[in-house]
C-alpha cells in the first residue's frame, strides 16, 4: 500500500510541479525600436516607440481622464507617463541587452513622453545601457514584458532598424516559437524558475529581439 | 493501497494542488491576473488552451471594435465571450482550484458543485459589472482609479479564502473525535446550542489569523448534515469577488464606447462559459474522490482515507489563500 501511495503522491507532484505561468496577455502594444550607432560603432541609444491597443487605451483614458472630458490633456498624459516610466522601471523598462549570454543594464528612463491618437495610446522613450556596448560583440536586444501581461509585437522586420551601423554590421529580427522555445530551453526553465520565481528571467525566451551580427 | 486508488488520490491531488505566480501589473495600470501554475505531462495541454484562449481574446476583442465601428451584431460577440470563457477557466487562476479543493473537503452532491460553479461566475460578472460602472458614476468623481478598487476587492477576495480554508479546517478536524466534547475553541463549547451565530469579519491588510479568538465550528449535527447557504455564500463570494481582467478591460471599453448591452451580455457570456468549465473540474475532482474511497475498500480505512482528503482540500484553501495573499501585498 505504501508503495502505490508514493506513487500517487510522486504522480500529484509531478501534475502539480511549479512552472512557467502563462497567463496570457491583456495589454498589446505594436511596438517599433531604433537602435541608433556613435560613430565608433558604439550602441547609442535605444529609441522605442509602442503603440496600444483600443481596449487598454480605453482603460487609460477612464483612469485618468480626471476632469472628466473625454480626453487625456497634457497634464493628464505626463501623469500616464509618470505611471507607467516608474512602473516598468522595476522590469528592466521591458527590454534586455545581452553581449554572450550577458545582461547589461539598462539606466534610468527619463524622457518618456505619451500621447492619445485616434483612441491609441502612443508611448515614446529611449534608453541607454549602462555601460557601452559594442556592435563587434554581437549585442542582441529583447523587446518583453517579463509579467506576460502586455504582448509587445513587432509585425514587420522594417519596425526594428539599426541606424549607422558601420559597414559589415547587420541586423535581423528573431521572433521565437514559444514550443520550440521551451523545448530548446527545458532544462534550464524548472531551474530559472525556483531560482527566479519572479520570472524576470526565463520569459525572455519567448521575447522578440533583434541580433546585431559584425563579419 | 491499489493501483486504482493511487491514481483516484493523483488526480484528486493534482486538480487542487497549485502554486501561485505574480498579482501587480507590469505596467501599473490595470490589474494582471495571478497565475496559478501547471507542469508535467499535462503542460502540452495547458499551453494549447493558452494559445487559443489569447487567440478567441484577440477576436473578441475586434468584435468589439467592430460593432463600435460599424455596428456588427452582438450575436458574435456573445458566442466568442462564451468560448473565451470557457478557456479562460481551464487556464491559470485560484477560483476552479478553490471550489475543487471545497469539493474535496465536503462530501457534497455534484449538483451542488456545479450550482456554486454557477454561482460564483455569475458573482464574477456582476463584480465586474459594478467595479466599472460603479466607476463610471461614481468613483471617478472622487479621483478613485479602477486599478485600487480592483486591488482593494483582490486583497478582499484572498482574505475570504484563507477564512474559508480555516473555517473549514477548523470544522474537519473537530469532525475527527465526533464523539468527544466540543474543544473548548470551538463555538458551540462557548455558546451551546446557539446558531445562526454571525461575525463581523474586517480584516485589515496584512492580518493572517482569520479566526484568530473565535474558531468557527457548527453545532455538532450540522457537521453531517448537508451545506448550508452560509458554505454556498462562503465559497460563492471568495470566488467571485475578484473579477476577471479580461472582462475588466472589456467592459470599460464598451461602456466608453456607449456599447451598454454588449458589454454586459459579453461578461454574462464569459461567465456562463466559466461556469461549466470549473463545474467539470469540480465534478473530476468529487469523482477521483469517491473512486478513490470505493476503491480503498474496508469501511475503517476508506473512513481515515475520506478524512485525509478532506483535511487535506482544506489546508490547499488555506495554503493558497497565504499565498495569494501574500503575492497581492507583496507587489
Amino acid at each position: 500500500m505504501q508503495r502505490h501511495a508514493l506513487m500517487a503522491f510522486a504522480v500529484a507532484a509531478s501534475l502539480a510541479a511549479p512552472a512557467p505561468a502563462r497567463a496570457h496577455p491583456h495589454v498589446f502594444a505594436e511596438a517599433r525600436l531604433e537602435v541608433t550607432v556613435t560613430p565608433k560603432g558604439m550602441i547609442d541609444r535605444l529609441r522605442h516607440v509602442w503603440r496600444f491597443d483600443d481596449l487598454f487605451s480605453s482603460t487609460v483614458l477612464f483612469e485618468f481622464d480626471a476632469d472628466g472630458s473625454g480626453e487625456l490633456e497634457i497634464p493628464e498624459l505626463e501623469q500616464v507617463a509618470q505611471v507607467i516610466s516608474t512602473s516598468i522601471a522595476d522590469f528592466g523598462y521591458f527590454q534586455a541587452v545581452t553581449v554572450g549570454g550577458r545582461e547589461i543594464a539598462v539606466a534610468e528612463v527619463t524622457d518618456m513622453r505619451v500621447d492619445m491618437v485616434d483612441g491609441q495610446l502612443l508611448i515614446l522613450f529611449t534608453s541607454q545601457p549602462v555601460q557601452p556596448v559594442a556592435l563587434a560583440d554581437n549585442p542582441s536586444i529583447s523587446v518583453y514584458d517579463p509579467t506576460f501581461y502586455t504582448a509587445i509585437d513587432f509585425y514587420d522586420e522594417a519596425n526594428m532598424v539599426l541606424v549607422g551601423a558601420p559597414d559589415g554590421c547587420g541586423h535581423r529580427m528573431v521572433v521565437p516559437d514559444p514550443d520550440e522555445a521551451i523545448a530548446a530551453n527545458q532544462d534550464s526553465l524548472t531551474e530559472a524558475f525556483f531560482s527566479d520565481p519572479e520570472g524576470n528571467d526565463w520569459s525572455r525566451i519567448f521575447a522578440t529581439r533583434m541580433e546585431v551580427r559584425c563579419a | 493501497m491499489r493501483p486504482g486508488l493511487a491514481i483516484g488520490l493523483a488526480v484528486a491531488a493534482a486538480l487542487a494542488l497549485s502554486g501561485p505566480a505574480l498579482a501587480q501589473s507590469s505596467l501599473g495600470i490595470g490589474v494582471a491576473e495571478q497565475g496559478v501554475v501547471q507542469d508535467g505531462p499535462l503542460s502540452g495541454f495547458f499551453a494549447w488552451i493558452a494559445q487559443h484562449q489569447q487567440d478567441f481574446y484577440a477576436r473578441l476583442r475586434a468584435a468589439l471594435i467592430d460593432i463600435r465601428d460599424s455596428g456588427a451584431a452582438v450575436w458574435l460577440l456573445v458566442g466568442l465571450s462564451f468560448v473565451y470563457g470557457v478557456l479562460h477557466a481551464a487556464g491559470p487562476g485560484h477560483g476552479k482550484v478553490v471550489i475543487s479543493s471545497y469539493m474535496l473537503a465536503n462530501e457534497t452532491a455534484l449538483r451542488r458543485g456545479v450550482l456554486l460553479s454557477f454561482c460564483a461566475s455569475i458573482v464574477q460578472a456582476l463584480s465586474a459589472i459594478a467595479i466599472v460602472g460603479l466607476g463610471f458614476l461614481v468613483l471617478r468623481q472622487l479621483s478613485i482609479t479602477q486599478t485600487q478598487t480592483t486591488r482593494f476587492v483582490e486583497i478582499a477576495s484572498y482574505g475570504f479564502v484563507i477564512a474559508l480554508g480555516v473555517w473549514l479546517l477548523a470544522r474537519k478536524t473537530g469532525a475527527l473525535r465526533p464523539s468527544a466534547r466540543p474543544a473548548t475553541l470551538s463555538a458551540a463549547a462557548v455558546r451551546p446550542g446557539r446558531d445562526g451565530h454571525g461575525h463581523g469579519h474586517d480584516h485589515a491588510p496584512g492580518e493572517t489569523c482569520a479566526s484568530c479568538g473565535h474558531a468557527h465550528m457548527p453545532a455538532p449535527d450540522r457537521l453531517a448534515g448537508p451545506m448550508g447557504w452560509r458554505d454556498a455564500a462562503a465559497v460563492t463570494v471568495s470566488v467571485g469577488l475578484r473579477p476577471c481582467t479580461g472582462a475588466l478591460i472589456v467592459l470599460t471599453f464598451a461602456f466608453l464606447s456607449g456599447l451598454w448591452v454588449a458589454g454586459i451580455v459579453s461578461v454574462f457570456a464569459m461567465a456562463i462559459g466559466v461556469a461549466i468549465t470549473v463545474s467539470v473540474l469540480a465534478t473530476l475532482a468529487v469523482t477521483a474522490k469517491n473512486v478513490a474511497l470505493r476503491l480503498s475498500g474496508a469501511p475503517a480505512l476508506s473512513g481515515r482515507l475520506g478524512r485525509a482528503i478532506e483535511i487535506g482540500g482544506a489546508l490547499l484553501i488555506v495554503a493558497m489563500g497565504v499565498t495569494l495573499l501574500g503575492g497581492a501585498l507583496g507587489a
